[in-house]
């Protein structure tokens, strides 16, 4: 069936359940949700983190130091961009130099239009990794640049979790349950192990998995939430949470989304929705700045009702007008680092229930000087890069929190963290997590790629573990 | 719960404050935006939201202007719509994403603004880094 419309369809795919949201900035960071999770509604882009997102204390005095560095990813890093087939340069300022499997996509007119400004303020625009085919691979066709990438992709060129590693897992007699929702993971307390999970199906009906070993892979909301329901007479304030830290240190990204409208027609929903251009600059600290850390920005265009909503607030003729000159509009994606804090969480809301009468998840946010002061910096140069470029006006839009992390942060130290470098809880020795949630800090660019890596990692461990029964 | 004439009235007022009637089309009621949202309410979507928005709207207008919110002009329309946004800030940003979600899923209006649609099973575009 084609689709009518971008986001009709991405509100398929996007998380639609209630969540509350509070604190002073309450965020509403982007969830996916079906078979193949957030990578259905991701725009694709898949950057390394640096040597230093992994040692922000030691080399900035601020967040923490993760317990493992870029080293120990780096062989992750090129499994997942070698399956996922990313294509792309690493660009000038990349943590190494490095290689893609895929050539980088030609700039589309926007980007060339972006780049322009960039370019003549001294930076170093490049065409980013991006986990979207620049030509055939492994089956999956070249990007025909229709723009729908936050649809999930109608031609099939953009790398997802369910086309990658769930139909060749399925192969291997994998079975995949959708539209299952877990919402407990059962626990023997003799053993002090995970024994396997319940889920309601659609019709809320009760369902029980018994596994020997369970992983998480919910992201960095809906994982904290489900430890918290899986509270047990061991763990009553919530599974793996001797600590008392699950769903603490909710990190997010400022971003802000600025807009050049020119003269001339930039049509930028022909091309890629996101990164079809990318600077890194303003990414490391700088003694100059009044502020630790940096940012990115990237080309991000999108369809029509995305664009009104990351317009911010106006209404009435500046609206309208905003509207009509979607065809002549470009946009930067002003994408800083957000700093992990105590008290921003993910915890169960009192009042709130799901349809199903499980709690729902609260989000308590409020941004650090430092990231208001980072993230204004971003918009600030983005703006600058835009009329660089020759954009006869140039809007602010919405100011917002870019992806969800950091809720059962990794370490060493079980009284500080909830899982070990590997994803393993610290409480429960077959219990894993594998996603965003266990990230120490969040980087300034997007976290997709070392969200996998880890994952990669964790899976290897796992499978070594499983071998010498050091799991049982 | 099923809003009245009236309600949809002012809905339908609101609305095109939103989206504002202009030489190009009539905004917002070009695509019957106040009872189709109308009907979301009557469905239970967002419901006490928007009863407590339209409270608050009603009860501005009256405030300020003595009158209804549907017999307002378009200038106070657009100067209760700041104070309804002061006020009732997640009925503002639930109300206007509705609006503009309306009007800007109908092909005639993406003619208008020059997006052409879906053209992934016609080949995308190939002129994608071309001047255009």
């Amino acid at each position: 069936m084609p689709l009518s419309n971008s986001e009709a369809n991405s509100a398929k795919i996007l998380w639609t359940e209630p969540r509350v949201y509070y604190g002073r900035h309450g965020i509403v960071p982007k969830t996916g949700t079906g078979v193949g999770g957030g990578t259905l509604t991701w725009l694709g882009v898949m950057p390394r983190f640096h040597q230093t997102d992994f040692q922000t204390y030691s080399t900035d005095g601020v967040g923490r130091d993760w317990p493992i560095t870029y080293s120990d990813l780096r062989p992750y890093y090129q499994q997942v961009e070698r399956e996922f087939g990313v294509a792309g340069e690493c660009g000038p300022f990349a943590p190494e130099p490095y290689d893609l499997p895929l050539p980088p996509h030609r700039f589309n007119w926007h980007a060339q239009v972006l780049a322009r400004g960039a370019t003549k303020l001294g930076a170093h625009p490049f065409a980013p990794p991006i986990a979207i085919n620049s030509r055939e691979y492994r089956g999956r066709p070249a990007c025909v640049y229709c723009g729908w990438c936050g649809s999930g992709c109608p031609s099939g060129a953009k790398a997802t979790a369910s086309a990658v590693y769930l139909e060749e897992a399925e192969k291997l007699n994998a079975r995949v349950i959708s539209e299952a929702f877990v919402h407990r993971i059962n626990y023997d307390t003799c053993r002090g192990r995970a024994t396997g999970v319940d889920y309601l199906d659609t019709e809320h009906h009760e369902h029980r998995i018994d596994a020997r070993l369970v992983l998480i892979a919910a992201h960095a909301v809906e994982t904290p939430r489900l430890l918290l329901l899986s509270a047990n007479a061991d763990f009553p304030d919530g599974l793996a949470n001797s600590s008392g830290l699950v769903g603490r240190r909710l990190m997010s990204h400022p971003t802000w989304q600025v807009f050049g409208t020119f003269n001339e027609r930039i049509n930028a929903f022909k091309g890629i929705q996101m990164g079809q251009v990318m600077v890194q600059d303003y990414y490391l600290s700088n003694a100059r700045n009044d502020y630790a850390r940096g940012f990115i920005l990237t080309g991000y265009m999108m369809t029509p009702i995305t664009y009104a909503t990351l317009s911010g607030m106006s209404y009435g003729a500046e609206f309208k007008n905003f509207l009509y000159d979607y065809p002549h509009t470009a946009a930067w994606w002003a994408h800083a680092e957000g700093l992990p804090d105590e008290n921003n969480s993910v915890t169960l809301d009192p009042e709130r229930k799901d349809s199903r009468g499980l709690p729902a998840a609260r989000l308590t946010y409020e941004w650090s000087d430092n990231d208001l002061k980072v993230s204004e910096a971003a918009r600030v140069k983005a703006a600058e890069m835009m009329e660089a470029s020759g954009a006869s006006r140039v809007r602010t839009g919405l100011a917002y929190g870019a992806h969800a992390m950091g809720t059962c942060c990794m370490g060493s130290d079980p009284h500080t963290s909830i899982v070990n470098s590997y994803g393993q809880t610290h409480d429960v020795p077959n219990l894993f997590i594998c996603d965003t949630s266990i990230f120490v800090t969040g980087a300034g660019v997007n976290p997709t790629l070392t969200a996998m890596a880890l994952t990669s990692r964790a899976v290897e461990f796992i499978v070594e573990s499983e071998r010498k029964g050091e799991l049982e | 719960m099923v809003l009245s004439h009236e309600e949809i009235a002012a809905l339908a007022a609101l609305a095109n404050a939103i989206i504002p009637a202009d030489e190009r089309d009539e905004g917002a009621a070009s695509v019957h935006a106040a009872p189709r949202i109308a009907e979301k309410i009557a469905a239970g979507v967002n419901t006490d939201l928007y009863i407590h928005g339209l409270l608050t709207a009603q009860t501005v207008a009256w405030n300020s202007y003595g009158r209804t919110v549907a017999d307002l002009a378009p200038g106070e329309l657009y100067e209760l719509l700041a104070q309804v946004k002061e006020k009732c800030f997640a009925f503002f940003k639930q109300f206007r994403m509705d609006v503009y979600a309306l009007y800007l899923s109908d092909p005639t209006v993406w003619q208008r603004i020059g997006f052409p649609g879906t053209t992934t099973a016609a080949g995308g575009y190939p002129d994608f880094d071309q001047p255009q």
